[in-house]
């Protein structure tokens, strides 16, 4: 019998093998993907997000449970994608040009896809033109861009300029964040949304998605 | 009071003249401010002689070669693939060789003396200094090359799960910090603080749990300061992010001086809580202040880390890192503000009494 709690659980404690065998097990018990997506993982990561939010977990245990999350996510992506389930939204994500730190950038990932997003993600040291071309190429609802550095993050307001000049710049909600990014600094630039936390990021994605 | 007083006063709390100073610089910096820069620093002259001397970045970097074009892709003593996108800063290591617990049987250890060329630089620089100023050494890194080794999400993880491997990379990692130790006491009358360097924070929190910390690499950090501290030199550390959480820790391990990275904490109430008790090398905010500030922010801030940390006859020194990004002026702003602060006359002297 699926045990969604258990499932639930062994997300949040990183027990990623636990994971792979009980959503298996949902699966061959004709449970459909995105039932177990929907009741087991998404609410699992919003668990984690939570415990974060207030210091009980830190990366460690952020970065095992996702870990374990995306065991059950890839059993499930292949069968969700045959039956045409639809992501709760899709998102490019990139660390900017000159930068290669992506920490916080695979976080937030993490969590995107574990609250039900598809996400793209562009890597580290990604030009302007490469995150015009994706919005071009994915249609996604938003781009998050992600900068360690006071001098690399000068290259998000390229981006965003050069997304003005494609003509894209309505068709995208954009979002910011790093080490050096703040509010003032995504006001100055037009970026959409900030957050000085990943978990506040994907709470920010989340809202804007049901708005 | 020469320079090496002043500074070795102020992590004694025995009453410097002024707050000391530490030039600290970017490659890039050197490279876009070139003579603007040097005449600064001759304007303002550091109180410490830093040697660069150990692990990685700079001892690597000075074998590779400073342009990044020669980083990208370069191995160093450990095995670590390096790169790097720009001349400005230190680099990020890609390539890891202990990516997998499998590898560690066969893993080959590099001698401790590896990357350590640098210390016989360092004597013949203070000894042509008639150490005059303070001299500093970096001994190198335990958290930061447990990240290079294993990728920095491996070693995470690792925490986590508080696997057993990572106790075994631990002492192996603590027997050639504390073997390097070693080798540096032995020039011990050119030496006066032995500088560890490991970033245990992120811009909101602690990196890991501070309970994680303390069971893990606590002991670890008491056993190489233990061994510095009994060869006679001052231990410091520097440490960026929020690392609020384990200074009592640092403080109980016998740290003399905490360089940590004050832009993303709150000032006064770790003023408040450890000024005073360890000598502060409170980072300039090289996030906000000093690249996108006025001058007048600047002088502001630096007013504000020495009312927290310097009003303890000693207790703070001046430092704050000049990246591309700072313009000159606020580097000067900086400079010339630490050049003012004295620090109140200790109670009953001659010039507290008079004024």
């Amino acid at each position: 019998m699926a045990d969604y709690a258990a499932l639930k659980e062994a997300v949040i404690t990183g027990k990623a093998a636990q994971v792979k065998t009980l959503t298996q097990q949902a699966l061959s018990e004709g449970k459909a993907p995105q039932e177990i997506l929907d009741q087991a993982l998404i609410p699992a990561m919003d668990v984690v997000g939570e415990k974060f939010s207030c210091a009980e977990f830190y990366i460690p245990e952020m970065l095992i449970a996702a870990r374990a999350m995306q065991a059950g996510v890839a059993l499930l992506a292949p069968l969700l994608a045959e039956g045409g389930s639809k992501a709760k939204g899709k998102v490019v994500l990139g660390t900017v040009k000159g930068d290669l730190h992506d920490i916080g950038k695979n976080m937030v990932g993490m969590m995107l896809q574990g609250s039900g997003f598809e996400v793209v993600d562009l890597g580290a040291d990604v030009k302007p033109l490469r995150f015009v071309e994706a919005v071009r190429a994915e249609k996604p609802d938003f781009i998050m861009m992600s900068a360690l550095l006071t001098t690399t993050m000068l290259s998000m307001g390229e981006t965003i300029q050069a997304l003005k000049a494609a003509g894209l710049r309505e068709k995208v909600h954009i979002g910011i964040g790093g080490a050096a990014v703040t509010q003032r600094f995504a006001d100055e630039i037009g970026a959409d949304f900030y957050s000085p936390t990943a978990t506040g990021g994907v709470a920010k994605a989340k809202e804007l998605i049901r708005a | 009071m020469n320079s090496r007083e002043r500074y070795t006063r102020a992590i004694t709390f025995t009453g410097p003249d002024r707050i000391p100073v530490m030039h600290r610089s970017l490659p890039g910096a050197f490279r876009k401010y070139g003579k603007g820069l040097e005449d600064l620093y001759a304007r303002y002259p550091g109180d410490a002689l830093l040697s660069p001397s150990t692990r990685g970045w700079f001892a690597f970097r000075r074998g590779v070669g400073e342009s990044s074009g020669k980083l990208r892709g370069a191995r160093d003593e450990w095995g670590c693939v390096w790169d790097s996108l720009t001349d400005d800063y230190l680099g990020q290591v890609i390539g890891h060789p202990l990516d997998e617990w499998e590898k560690l049987d066969a893993f080959t250890w590099p001698g401790p003396t590896v990357g350590i060329e640098g210390v016989e630089e360092m004597v013949v620089t203070v000894k042509a200094d008639d150490h005059q100023h303070y001299s500093l050494i970096e001994v190198g890194t335990l958290w930061h090359l447990t990240n290079w080794l294993r990728g920095f999400e491996n070693s995470l993880m690792d925490v986590a799960e508080d696997r057993p491997e990572m106790y075994t990379l631990r002492d192996r990692l603590i027997e050639f910090l504390l073997k390097r130790v070693e080798i540096l006491l032995k020039h011990r009358e050119h030496i006066d603080g032995i500088l560890v360097n490991d970033d245990w924070g992120t811009q909101v929190a602690l990196m890991i749990r501070p309970a994680h910390w303390r069971k893990i690499y606590k002991p670890a950090y008491t056993k190489i300061v233990q061994a510095i501290k009994v060869g006679g030199l001052f231990a410091h550390l520097h440490t960026d992010g929020v690392t609020e959480a384990i200074m009592e820790d640092l403080i109980e391990i016998g740290f003399d001086e905490l360089n940590p990275q004050m832009s993303c904490m709150g000032i006064e109430e770790v003023g408040g809580r450890f000024g005073g008790r360890v000598c502060f090398r409170a980072d300039m905010d090289r996030q906000v202040i000093l690249p996108f500030g006025t001058p007048a922010d600047v002088e502001a801030y630096v007013q504000r880390l020495y009312e927290a940390f310097g009003k303890h006859n000693g207790g703070y020194v001046g430092y704050g890192q000049v990246g591309t990004d700072v313009p000159l002026d606020n580097a000067e702003a900086m400079l010339a503000s630490f050049f003012r602060l004295r620090y109140p006359a200790p109670a009953g002297s001659i010039e507290q009494t008079s004024s």
